[in-house]
C-alpha cells in the first residue's frame, strides 16, 4: 500500500478501491503443508496457491465496473449512487439494508431525473454509508479529474 | 482493563483459531487441526442460487459458529452464544461480560474492519476473533488472521459488530462459562470424524458433500456455453477463491484436515489413520492442481488456456479420492 492510501485511510474507513494498489507480499497467514515423509508443517507465508493472480483479477473486475459505472454517471445515464454503489463493493440489495431503504426505491433513486429530485434527508442516508458529504454526492464535475 | 492474552496463536481459519484462543484462555491446550477436526468444519457445497461478488457460492466450510459449538459440546466445555437485535443492548452486553473477565468471542463483517487488510475487506460477515480488554473506549482484539496486537474504537466495533447484507450477524458473541477438570480428546475426536463422514456421505442432497463436488464439476462443464467465458473465468475465479484464500490454510482445508487425521493416528493408536491423512494430502495436492489451472484461465479470459473439461475432470478425480478416503474412514471400527 501506498502512503497515499494510508493518509485517506484514517478519515475514511471504507477502502478506496477505485485506486487500490494491492502490496501481495504485506499480508502473512498461516499456511498448511505435506511434506515429503507425509508429516504435515504449518508456517506464515504471504504467497501459497494461486494467490497473486486470483487476488488481482478479483479487483480488476471490480474496477472495471467501477470505471463503466462512473463513464455513464459523467454522460448522464445514471445517477451518482450507482457509481459510489460500485465503488464500496456493494450491490443493490446489501445497499438496500445499509441505507434502510426498499430496493425498488434504490432502483429508481438510480435514475437522473428522480436523483435530482431527492430531499437532503434522503441524501443524507447515502452519503453517511458512503462516507461523503451531500454536497460530494450531488456534485459530478470532480469526477471527471 | 485487559485481560492477559499472550497464549495467542495465529491460525489459518478464522473460527478455528477463535476457538483455539478462547480455550488457551482457560489452559486447554489444543491446536488448530484438533479444533478444525473435532468441531467437523470440512464440508462441501455448491450452492448455485446463492450469489457471492455476483457469482455462485462455493463452500468448503460448515455454516459460521458450527465449529466454535460442536467443538464445546463434544470435549463439555460450557458457553453461551447470543445475537442481539438492539445495538446499545449488544454493546453493553460486550462490557458487561469483559468486565467480569472473560474474553469474547465476536462474528463481525470485515467491512468496516479498520486492521484487515485493505484487499480482503469486502462485504463478508463471517469472520471470527476474539476481544479481550477494554481501555479508553478502545477495545483489545486477538485476530488470529492478523499478525501484532490491534485494538479498535468503539464506534468502530459498533459497526463491525452490525454489518448488513448476506449472514448479517446481528451482534453474535460467545464466550465460555465453565470448563471441566479433565479433558479427554479420543472421544471427542472419534465423534468429529464421523460427524465428517456422515456429512460428506450420507446427506440426501445434491449440492452439499461428495455429491455436491460432482455436482460442482458438472456445472463447471457447462459455463463457458451458457454463460461465455467472460462470465464463465469470473465464476472460476469466485470459486477458487473460496478454495485458496485467507482462512482456508490452503486447498480448501484439505490440509488441515490432513494434519488432523495425522494427530489423530498418534492419538487413536490407528495406524490406517496415518495412511488416510496422506491420502487427504494428495488429494489436496489436487485441489491446489485445479486452482493453479484454473487462474490460467482467470488471467486471459476472452480465450481459456485450459479447456473447462480439463478442470471438471481434475475435480471429478478429486470427488473420486475423497469418497474413497471416507468411505475407508467409516469402516474403521475404533
Amino acid at each position: 500500500m501506498t502512503e497515499n492510501n494510508k493518509d485517506k485511510k484514517n478519515d475514511s474507513h471504507i477502502v478506496d478501491a477505485e485506486n487500490l494498489v494491492v502490496d501481495n507480499r504485506r499480508f502473512r497467514i498461516t499456511h498448511y503443508k505435506m511434506e515429503e515423509d507425509g508429516q504435515y508443517s504449518h508456517l506464515l507465508a504471504s504467497d501459497w496457491g494461486a494467490r497473486d493472480p486470483i487476488v488481482n483479477q478479483s479487483w480488476d473486475i471490480v474496477k472495471e465496473r467501477i470505471r463503466v459505472a462512473k463513464e455513464k454517471v459523467l454522460k448522464g445515464e445514471i445517477s451518482p449512487i450507482a457509481y459510489y454503489m460500485e465503488k464500496c463493493i456493494t450491490d443493490v440489495s446489501t445497499l438496500a439494508k445499509y441505507t434502510g431503504m426498499a430496493k425498488w426505491k434504490l432502483k429508481r433513486h438510480m435514475k437522473v431525473k428522480v436523483f435530482k429530485k431527492l430531499n437532503e434527508e434522503t441524501l443524507k442516508r447515502y452519503a453517511d454509508f458512503f462516507e461523503i458529504s451531500v454536497e460530494e454526492l450531488k456534485d459530478i464535475d470532480h469526477l471527471k479529474l | 482493563m485487559k485481560l492477559n492474552f499472550d497464549h495467542m496463536q495465529l491460525s489459518a481459519h478464522c473460527e478455528s483459531g477463535a476457538t483455539v484462543n478462547l480455550l488457551g484462555y482457560y489452559k486447554i491446550n489444543i491446536d488448530e487441526p484438533m479444533v478444525f477436526g473435532i468441531g467437523a468444519g470440512y464440508y462441501f457445497g455448491h450452492l448455485p442460487f446463492l450469489k457471492m461478488n455476483f457469482s455462485p457460492a462455493t463452500t468448503f466450510r460448515a455454516l459460521p459458529g458450527r465449529v466454535f459449538s460442536r467443538t464445546c459440546h463434544a470435549l463439555g466445555v460450557e458457553f453461551e452464544r447470543n445475537t442481539y437485535r438492539n445495538v446499545q443492548k449488544g454493546m453493553d452486553e460486550l462490557d458487561r461480560v469483559l468486565d467480569k473477565g472473560i474474553p469474547v468471542g465476536l462474528q463481525v463483517g470485515v467491512f468496516h474492519l479498520p486492521f484487515f487488510p485493505a484487499e480482503y475487506r469486502m462485504h463478508y460477515n463471517m469472520h471470527n476473533m476474539v476481544v479481550y480488554g477494554k481501555e479508553n473506549n478502545e477495545y483489545f482484539v486477538a485476530d488470529s488472521v492478523v499478525e501484532g496486537e490491534n485494538k479498535i474504537s468503539y464506534k468502530d466495533m459498533m459497526r463491525v459488530r452490525y454489518p448488513k447484507g448476506a449472514f448479517a450477524t446481528n451482534g453474535r458473541m460467545y464466550y465460555i462459562t465453565k470448563v471441566p477438570d479433565q479433558i479427554d480428546l479420543k472421544g471427542p475426536t472419534i465423534k468429529g470424524i464421523k460427524k465428517t463422514c456422515h456429512e460428506m456421505l450420507d446427506v440426501p442432497f445434491w449440492m452439499v458433500g461428495v455429491k455436491g463436488i460432482r455436482f460442482f464439476a458438472r456445472q463447471l462443464r457447462g459455463w463457458p456455453e451458457k454463460k461465455g467465458n467472460k462470465i464463465a473465468s469470473q465464476y472460476l475465479m469466485q470459486a477458487i477463491l473460496s478454495l485458496e484464500e485467507i482462512g482456508t490454510g490452503g486447498a480448501g482445508y484439505r490440509f488441515i484436515y490432513g494434519a488432523f487425521l495425522n494427530e489423530a493416528a498418534d492419538l487413536l493408536q490407528i495406524e490406517e489413520l496415518k495412511e488416510l491423512s496422506v491420502e487427504m494430502g494428495k488429494a489436496g495436492d489436487r485441489w491446489r492442481n485445479f486452482s493453479y489451472q484454473g487462474a490460467r484461465n482467470c488471467k486471459n479470459r476472452s480465450e481459456p488456456e485450459f479447456s473447462y473439461d480439463l478442470l471438471a475432470d481434475i475435480i471429478l478425480d478429486c470427488a473420486d479420492r475423497e469418497e474413497q478416503i471416507f468411505r475407508k474412514l467409516k469402516k474403521i471400527k475404533f
